[in-house]
């Protein structure tokens, strides 16, 4: 082989290696914006949490007072119009604001517990009720637990947790991110720089953008479409939805992200197809000349 | 080579390309990923069902108090044996074949308790979680069901369906109709037990014994209390009437 194939050979294999570790580079940046700007923005958990949310989990907080009212023998009317939906709504909210801040969330029950208290010695006055012990102790010990458990139960399962993890996550992404722009303007450059003609250059690149398509869109579009992610064995129902929805919209996104980078593996090898042909006119010109 | 040919393999490497080094970036990161790929699909499996979770499976009724039962052609057993008879009357039992019976799912509901003396009626709901014991009582499913020889474990809150627990006497005939057949028990004890004492029994008495008892039981005292109840109003009741299920071989 002469120098010149000699020299082509080991250009073509460098690019391809450029080309290859451009893929690796892009798939792990487009892969970790999607997490860190798509589904752990803030306001994007926070309008996931819609009517049909806020509701099913006004259900589940008084469903849980509820079997926590019935073993005690007290009438179970005593919890009704205690808790109204929009100070259940406002708890919540206020809870995942605040765990988005690394706060805590306290609600304030005040005026809840004061009704419970007039409830229970209602109940107790009106149905003449024998009680176990004195019942201003009931009624303290009552309200103090209904309180409790309601504290507990208006925050989604694992949420401070999983937004511990995100704050921290989101400042490590931002660097990674920024670590991964610059690699890959590096690569860019180096695989234009070694082909010398943009056209050979750009033909790198398309395979890169390809490659990085099919692999943003085959393992996540198998499990989208093949419906795995709703497998989640999770409750209660209004928790199961929210993630799956979650889940649903990551995948979702890999999958457009797919479909850009097609369009620009399409758009660069039209590009190259075109400053080819001119290149060639070009030539055909000299030589006429 | 031709020109036709050059294009072509330029052309099924702008596909192949991309597609080897889609293949080579998967298996960088299933190598990459190895020593964390473990937990991670063990930790998956954890919270993979089969398929998608059914919520709509709520409280299903497949018992039907008018339905006729699946063994009414089979021959009620008689309560003494002919005179001079050496067969073993507990052999010659009809039972009722497993096959004829619908088996009832978790949540749901395949039958009824009846009291007439203490005003118990109560829908039977198979298993016993909170959703079950506000609607109902619930048998428990670490217990079988009526007819299988075997203790029949029944629960539910004082201040429902078991508050008229607290008037039962020993004596008393507790109907447990169920989707299959109609049973029978006679109420033999009452006792006020603590719970620790009453999971006792059951898991190292009751539940190995092969012979059917009806156990009901629900919170106790009766009176208005919070927090946590220790004890438990508990009836211990024996079959006096109801078809056997035939389930194992050697019946």
């Amino acid at each position: 082989m002469t120098e010149k194939g000699n020299n082509n050979t080991a250009r073509a294999v460098v690019s391809g290696i450029f080309a290859f570790v451009l893929t690796l580079v892009l798939f792990a940046g487009t892969g970790l914006s999607v997490v860190r700007f798509g589904v752990l923005e803030k306001n994007g958990i926070i309008s996931s949490m819609n009517e049909d949310y806020y509701r099913a989990s006004y259900d589940n907080v008084m469903s849980e007072i509820l079997h926590y009212t019935l073993p005690t023998n007290m009438d179970v009317k005593i919890i009704d119009n205690v808790f109204e939906y929009d100070k259940v709504k406002s708890d919540i909210k206020g809870v995942v604001v605040a765990a988005f801040e690394g706060k805590k969330y306290e609600p304030d029950l005040t005026e809840e517990k004061q009704k419970l208290e007039n409830n229970v010695y209602a109940y107790f006055e009106q149905n003449e009720r024998e009680a176990e012990g004195d019942v201003e102790d009931i009624c303290r010990e009552y309200v103090k637990d209904v309180a409790k458990l309601y504290s507990d139960k208006i925050m989604m399962p694992g949420m401070e947790l999983v937004l511990k993890a995100r704050n921290k996550f989101a400042r490590i992404v931002t660097i990674v991110l920024i670590v991964l722009a610059a690699a890959a303007a590096v690569l860019i450059f180096m695989i234009l720089r070694i082909n010398g003609r943009a056209d050979r250059g750009f033909k790198y690149l398309a395979w890169s953008f390809f490659a990085n398509a099919i692999m943003l869109a085959a393992v996540p579009g198998y499990i989208f479409f093949t419906g795995r992610h709703k497998r989640l064995s999770l409750t209660p129902e209004y928790f199961y939805r929210l993630i799956v929805g979650f889940v649903g919209k990551l995948l979702k996104s890999c999958l457009a992200a797919a479909v850009v980078f097609l369009v620009l593996a399409l758009t660069v090898t039209v590009i190259a197809l075109f400053v080819r042909s001119r290149r060639r006119d070009k030539a055909e010109e000299a030589a006429m000349e | 080579m031709t020109n036709t040919l050059k294009r072509i393999i330029k052309l099924l490497a702008c596909i192949l390309m991309p597609a080897i080094f889609a293949i080579l970036g998967y298996l960088i990161l299933y190598v990459g990923l190895r020593p964390v790929w473990d937990s991670v699909y063990a930790a998956a499996n954890m919270l993979m069902g089969e398929s998608a979770p059914n919520f709509d499976s709520q409280l299903v009724n497949i018992y039907d108090p008018t339905a006729e039962k699946p063994g009414k052609d089979i021959p009620r057993p008689s309560t003494t044996p002919e005179p001079g008879s050496t067969e073993d009357p507990g052999a010659m039992t009809p039972k009722l074949p497993i096959q004829l019976i619908t088996m009832p799912q978790m949540n749901q509901r395949y039958g009824n308790l009846f009291c007439e003396r203490i005003g118990l009626d109560a829908p039977v709901y198979r298993g016993d979680n909170n959703s079950i014991l506000y609607r109902g009582v619930g048998n428990s499913i670490f217990s079988f069901m009526p007819g299988f020889g075997r203790c029949v474990l029944v629960s539910g809150h004082n201040s429902t369906y078991f508050e008229c627990l607290q008037y039962a006497e020993v004596g008393d005939i507790i109907v447990y109709d169920t989707n299959y057949e109609t049973y029978k028990y006679r109420v033999y004890k009452i006792e006020v037990m603590h719970e620790k004492d009453l999971k006792d029994l059951l898991e190292f008495t009751l539940f190995g014994e092969e012979k059917e008892t009806l156990v009901l039981y629900t919170c106790y005292p009766f009176h208005a209390t919070v927090g946590r109840k220790h004890h438990r109003l508990v009836l211990f009741c024996e079959k006096i009437e109801g078809l056997d299920i035939q389930w194992r071989r050697e019946q």
